[in-house]
């Protein structure tokens, strides 16, 4: 039976970084799409629908936080996970507020970690 | 008559005693065998002429007088001189008239003239020696030197020297010559010196004719080419610090007499006094010296807290003169948010209780701050009590930057290097998992190798930024309730495969299954997680760890322990043990991982949480790590970061 793969929009202006993740969860059966700012960001998530978004928080011209109030103003359901290097309490707290679903700090997490994450999100 | 006169003559016809008859006019018609010696002539000498020749000139008009008075009838006793003027014969007569004659018995009072003129002398000089030294507006120098000058005239000398010799090192005091190589803080070797002899002495000493004496070959005779020389040892505190000594170009005419001798004495007793009082002036003026010209604010205040003292550095640092200052409250220079800190560390220092050395800041005149160190001492007096307190401020506002640009740094590093560690990281977990296709085993052993190191890098930067942020103080701490215990036991729960491997015995005490405490979850945890952690690394193979955790209600606190069988602390540095990147040799040894960054992390921050942090090992058998909380739970600190848990 043709079973939709669940898109996962990948907001991340490392590309080396965003490769990795977009492979590993593309090998599981999602579909991807990578940005590496958020003005594209945001012109995407008014454009095409998204089953998650994986967002970085310090991307060039929009950064992640705004990406995320935009995301939550127009979509307050969708989920989204922060991986950032940014480990201050004020920004996951802020992050949070803004509707971000988990809060990860790149160099700490697996990438099993945050698929496990997203299939749990999504009901795989 | 004559038989009368012969009796009389036998009865005075002693040696002792001279007895003569006189006309008015001074010529001899009688005097007996001992007239000779009182009139320092001979017999035929006395018969030719009259008795106001061989008198002295000064006292003919006086006897004169007596004679004329004697004829009156009104006999009286007189005293005159004979001889050579320079030592004279003094001689007291009685004397009466009689048939147109004058009747003298006389008898020689030399000695107790000599006596009289010695005692003369030694009060002339005590006179002098009181006005060169009552001076008050003459310092202690000057009235040394007034003194020196004094024993030059007295003692017909051109040279007077007071030395301060120590340790076989010579040099002058102050000095009054004649001679221009003898001036004040001139240096000599002390063999060239006669002060040499009076050191050996350790008494007074005096050359009356070096030349003709057994020092005639001394060096010092070659050197100084004095000719004569008299000094005595000076003695401050009890031990010979120099010599007072006067010394003459020329041999002097007669040996030194015992008036001589006292002077000397006399003065080297003023001049030892004034000695001891002239170091401890210079000493005085050494120390306010070096205080007022510190570059450090040097503020002395009284037990009411009252500012007495106020150098150039204080001046420079708040702004303030010493003439404004001087006699207000210190509190002028305490911000209104360090008020308490202020009266506590006073009333602690007046009390005698601790010195502290702490940062802080203090006002400046214009209102503005400043960053400073502070060490505070109490004043002592001579009976050891506390007269008040002085603090030395130094400006550690370049201290300050530079900690500041070197946390920034480390910060924004530690957030540099994250991106190419999380590349890594992702990047070898890929390969692991076979998501490149499936690797040879050493191939996978290759890349397990790049995982585990880079897992270490990650560990380090996560640990180096909570030390950033300790030392920056810019973590906050927000304390909610939660259950102690179901942290302390995940964390026990994630150490799991190192305990297996390592086969250790970990028990934990909790007295009951959920203990609600006010803490920051995050904090809590690098706390426990800490202990525990080194605990298992340092324990070797099948030693046991306890953790334990219990309310003291009692005491008023939380107790977090953690024992361990392990390595130990070696004692000589267990004082190091919580200083940044310390790791003790037994361990660093033993290539046990580790950054020497825990520790000194937790200690800050136990501490910022009002908690304290104390440990007891044995090298070899042991260790126990003891963290105490307030009971009402952590204190909240506001700060904008946390810390990052670093797992193990």
């Amino acid at each position: 039976m043709f079973r939709k793969k669940k898109q996962i929009l990948v907001l991340e202006d490392e590309a080396a970084l965003s490769k990795a993740l977009c492979i590993k969860l593309e090998n599981e059966g999602f579909q991807t799409t990578s940005v590496e700012n958020g003005e594209d960001a945001i012109k995407l998530i008014d454009t095409r629908m998204f089953d998650l978004a994986i967002i970085d928080l310090v991307t060039p011209r929009i950064d992640g936080f705004g990406v995320l109030k935009h995301l939550h103003s127009v979509n307050k359901d969708m989920p989204a996970f922060v991986v950032s290097n940014l480990s201050q309490k004020e920004d996951m707290k802020e992050a949070l507020s803004m509707g971000a679903n988990k809060y990860f700090i790149k160099s700490n997490i697996s990438l099993t970690e945050i698929l496990d994450e997203a299939k749990s999100v999504l009901g795989e | 008559m004559q038989e009368d006169h012969n009796v009389t003559k036998n009865f005075l016809g002693s040696e002792n005693d001279v007895f003569c008859v006189i006309s008015v006019d001074g010529h001899f018609s009688y005097f007996n065998d001992a007239a000779p010696k009182f009139f320092c002539c001979t017999a035929e000498e006395i018969k030719e002429k009259t008795i106001f020749d061989l008198m002295s000139p000064l006292d003919i008009e006086r006897t004169k007088q007596a004679f004329q008075k004697a004829v009156e009838g009104t006999p009286d006793t007189i005293e005159n001189r004979f001889g050579p003027e320079e030592k004279p014969c003094w001689v007291s007569w009685n004397i009466f008239h009689a048939e147109g004659l004058i009747y003298a018995i006389g008898r020689d009072v030399t000695s107790v003239y000599e006596d009289r003129e010695t005692l003369q002398t030694a009060q002339n000089r005590l006179r002098l020696l009181h006005q060169a030294t009552s001076n008050p507006n003459q310092t202690l120098g000057e009235k040394i030197e007034r003194v020196l000058n004094l024993g030059n005239l007295q003692l017909g000398m051109q040279t007077a020297v007071v030395s301060y010799i120590k340790e076989g090192s010579y040099s002058i005091v102050r000095a009054k010559s004649d001679d221009p190589r003898y001036v004040k803080g001139k240096e000599f070797d002390i063999k060239q010196t006669f002060d040499g002899i009076v050191l050996n002495a350790g008494n007074l000493v005096g050359i009356q004719d070096i030349k003709n004496s057994v020092y005639d070959e001394h060096p010092a005779h070659t050197a100084t080419k004095f000719e004569s020389y008299i000094a005595i040892p000076l003695y401050v505190d009890g031990e010979i610090s120099g010599v007072l000594s006067f010394a003459g170009n020329e041999a002097q005419p007669k040996e030194f007499e015992i008036t001589d001798y006292d002077f000397v004495r006399l003065v080297g007793q003023w001049v030892s006094s004034s000695l001891a009082l002239l170091f401890a002036n210079e000493q005085i003026a050494y120390t306010a010296a070096i205080v007022g010209s510190s570059e450090d604010a040097i503020i002395g205040q009284d037990r009411n807290g009252l500012i007495t003292t106020w150098n150039q550095g204080a001046e420079k640092l708040l702004q303030y003169s010493a003439e404004e200052i001087i006699g207000k409250h210190f509190s002028i220079l305490i911000p209104d948010e360090k008020k308490e800190e202020a009266d506590r560390i006073l009333g602690e220092l007046l009390k005698g209780e601790s010195l502290e050395h702490y940062d802080s800041f203090r006002k400046k005149k214009d209102a503005t701050f400043v960053d400073v160190s502070v060490t505070v001492s109490p004043i002592l007096n001579e009976e050891k009590q506390i007269v008040g307190a002085s603090s030395v401020l130094r400006d550690i506002t370049r201290e300050k930057e530079i900690d500041k640009a070197k946390t920034e740094f480390v910060s924004l590093a530690s957030h540099q290097l994250r991106t190419p560690l999380s590349a890594i990281n992702w990047y070898a977990e890929l390969l692991r998992d076979g998501e490149a296709g499936k690797m040879s085993k050493q191939q996978k052993e290759f890349v397990d190798e790049i995982f585990i190191g880079n897992q270490r890098m990650v560990r380090l930067v996560n640990e180096l930024l909570n030390v950033s942020r300790v030392d920056f103080g810019n973590f906050s701490i927000d304390p909610v309730e939660i259950d102690i215990l179901e942290i302390s036991r995940s964390v026990v729960k994630e150490l799991v495969p190192v305990i297996s491997k390592k086969k250790l015995n970990v028990s934990e005490i909790y007295e009951e299954k959920t203990l609600m405490y006010l803490a920051d979850p995050n904090i809590l945890r690098i706390v426990i997680q800490n202990l525990v952690s080194n605990a298992v690394k340092y324990t070797p193979e099948k030693g046991k760890v306890i953790v334990k955790i219990e309310k003291q209600t009692v005491a008023k606190r939380l107790l977090i322990e953690v024992s361990d069988t392990g390595f130990g602390i070696p004692e000589n540095q267990q004082e190091r043990i919580f200083s940044k990147l310390f790791r003790a040799d037994n361990v660093q040894e033993m290539d046990t991982v580790g950054t020497g960054l825990g520790l000194y992390v937790l200690k800050s921050i136990v501490e910022e949480s009002g908690g304290s942090v104390t440990f007891d090992s044995t090298e070899g058998e042991g260790t126990t790590f003891t963290v105490l909380l307030p009971l009402s739970g952590m204190k909240k600190k506001e700060g904008g970061k946390s810390l990052s848990q670093v797992t193990p």
